[in-house]
């Protein structure tokens, strides 16, 4: 269900814990409405064993191939 | 020495030895680029707070340490430009907003320091998308920057004001930061160069944050060597900086005119000319065709999970950025612009494990950048793909299918700010207005940037876009 101008105030008001004026939440409602549901519609299988990146974690020395060698 | 209207406009390259020589003064210099912020700032709106006397007072020192043998390097005596979101002590720092219109640090940030310590001399605070949420640089408080090469247009953003102020001669070189596309995005606009490091080589303390898992601090200049020349000052480690990698700094410059032979150039197959405008796409095959007549080796790669940038992007940022503004957002919600505050307050809906999906959408997608970086050393994509829009143009139509600015502004640039690696950015097309329209953005390995500055330079060796000026 897309999400609504009443679930963002109910929200605010149950969790976080402050008011948020209705035109507001409306687009509120509006910007994060989609992230959420086509973040939800990725099909999650291919996710498994998949860690979360938090920071990225460069190598170094930068990686290269060993072609990369006989340059 | 350079007449009265070129020196503003030339590079670092150029003017540092000068200045070292001591055939121009950094007094001269400073001068003539704060007339030049007087005469067309009207018209542009680059800065946000202009350091007049600060500035003459900073190039009188360099000036006397040059006189006295005491020369500190290409920056020394260099007029550069600060995006308002990087602290400078003493000096308000509003991040381009009213919500911190009194707020006046007592630290530099790293990246200022360093400049500070190579002998920068600082002209002042840049305009920016407020908060460099956006891609405008149409700030509700400090007014819109306009795009030196057609007034009344966006020059991008957030670091809108960076790269007008360059373009238009206002400073010889400026900082910015890149989140989603924020360094590239104005770099391309106002045809100029854009450098985003690799996360973690260039510190982010005091720059304050919009995501903190994605912003990254870089340099913006009129060509690719005054970029690297720039990265040599402001790279390496910082302990203030957790993000930050005890790695070794190379000279950016020193294999920068090495050119393309024997380099594997990667051209994605999917997504990157997706929805892209007639004279971008033009423009950027045309480049990338260049590269390859250069001596470079072009291979087609495949970018898997890249088409979910956008969601992974905008997951992240949302939550990170509310977090950040959790106590303005209680204390000074209404100094916000109406459409910041509902961009920050949205982040309360983005649940943990919403937030947790993109960050493991973006491990996918630095695994399938890691994986086409086997087969290549750069890979090579449009930067942006639609030229200017006008000011308070909320939306853009290619193909048909009508997006937001930001949206469409952040597409090809927001999947490297996830990945993390090096992208640099260089004009590649300009229209019979003399207008930039098309860039093409370098894409590196982490750390590499000395790959990505020599592709680049190569290719900007071949035109004449680092010369050309606005007619303001």
């Amino acid at each position: 269900m897309p999400l609504s101008r009443e679930a963002v105030e109910r929200l605010f008001a149950e969790q976080v814990g402050r008011d948020i004026p209705p035109d507001v939440a409306e687009a509120v409602a509006a910007v994060a409405g989609p992230i959420i549901d086509g973040l939800n519609a990725i099909d999650p299988e291919p996710l498994w064993l998949v860690e979360p990146s938090t920071v990225f974690e460069p190598r170094y020395p930068a990686e290269r191939s060993d072609e990369d060698e006989l340059l | 020495m350079s007449s009265y209207d070129d020196l503003p406009f030339l590079p670092v390259t150029e003017l540092a030895p000068l200045l070292r020589s001591r055939q121009l003064s950094p007094v001269e210099l400073t001068r003539q680029v704060l007339e030049r912020i007087e005469a067309v700032e009207p018209k542009v709106n680059a800065y946000i707070t202009v350091l007049a006397d600060e500035a003459m007072a900073q190039a009188k020192a360099a000036e006397r340490n040059i006189t006295m043998g005491n020369y500190l390097g290409p920056f020394h005596g260099i007029p550069v430009g600060l995006k308002d979101l990087l602290m400078t002590r003493g000096v308000r720092t509003t991040a381009g907003s009213a919500a911190l219109e009194d707020f006046v640090p007592d630290e530099d940030a790293t990246t200022v320091t360093r400049l500070r310590q190579a002998g920068a001399i600082f002209t002042g605070k840049l305009n920016m998308h407020e908060f460099a949420f956006g891609v405008t640089t149409n700030n509700w408080t400090f007014g819109p920057t306009h795009n030196p090469w057609m007034p009344g247009h966006i020059p991008g953003g957030s670091s809108g004001g960076s790269a007008a102020a360059v373009a238009a001669g206002e400073c010889i070189a400026a900082l910015g930061s890149d989140t989603g596309g924020s360094i590239r995005i104005p770099a391309a606009l106002c045809g100029n160069v854009g450098l985003m490091p690799t996360y973690g080589r260039v510190s982010r303390y005091g720059a304050l944050a919009l995501s903190w898992s994605l912003d990254h601090v870089g340099p913006m200049t009129r060509t690719v060597s005054d970029a690297a020349l720039m990265l040599n000052v402001i790279a390496g480690y910082d302990p203030m900086d957790t993000a930050t990698q005890p790695v070794p700094v190379p000279d950016y410059t020193e294999e920068i005119e090495d050119g393309l032979t024997g380099l594997r150039v990667g051209v994605p197959r999917n997504y990157f000319f997706d929805r892209i405008h007639p004279e971008v796409k033009q423009g950027v095959e045309g480049a990338i065709a260049r590269l390859g007549e250069l001596g470079a080796e072009i291979v087609e790669v495949d970018l898997p999970w890249i088409e979910h940038s956008i969601l992974a992007e905008f997951g992240i940022v949302l939550a990170e950025a509310t977090s950040y503004h959790e106590h303005l957002l209680r204390s000074r919600a209404d100094k916000y612009a109406p459409d910041i505050r509902v961009l920050l307050e949205a982040g309360e809906a983005i649940s943990g494990p919403t937030y947790l999906k993109a960050q493991r959408i973006r491990t996918l997608i630095k695994q399938s950048f890691r994986a086409a970086m086997e087969l290549c050393d750069v890979i090579a994509t449009p930067t942006l793909p639609h030229p200017p829009v006008p000011i308070g143009q909320e939306t853009v139509t290619i193909d048909g299918v009508e997006e937001t600015t930001l949206n469409c502004m952040v597409r090809y640039t927001c999947p490297v700010d996830l990945s993390g690696q090096p992208a640099i950015v260089v004009p590649c097309a300009f229209n019979d207005q003399n207008q930039p329209v098309a860039s093409l953005q370098l894409i590196g390995r982490p750390f590499d940037e000395a790959t990505i500055c020599r592709a680049a330079r190569a290719y900007e060796a071949t035109t004449d876009f680092a010369t050309r000026r606005p007619a303001l």
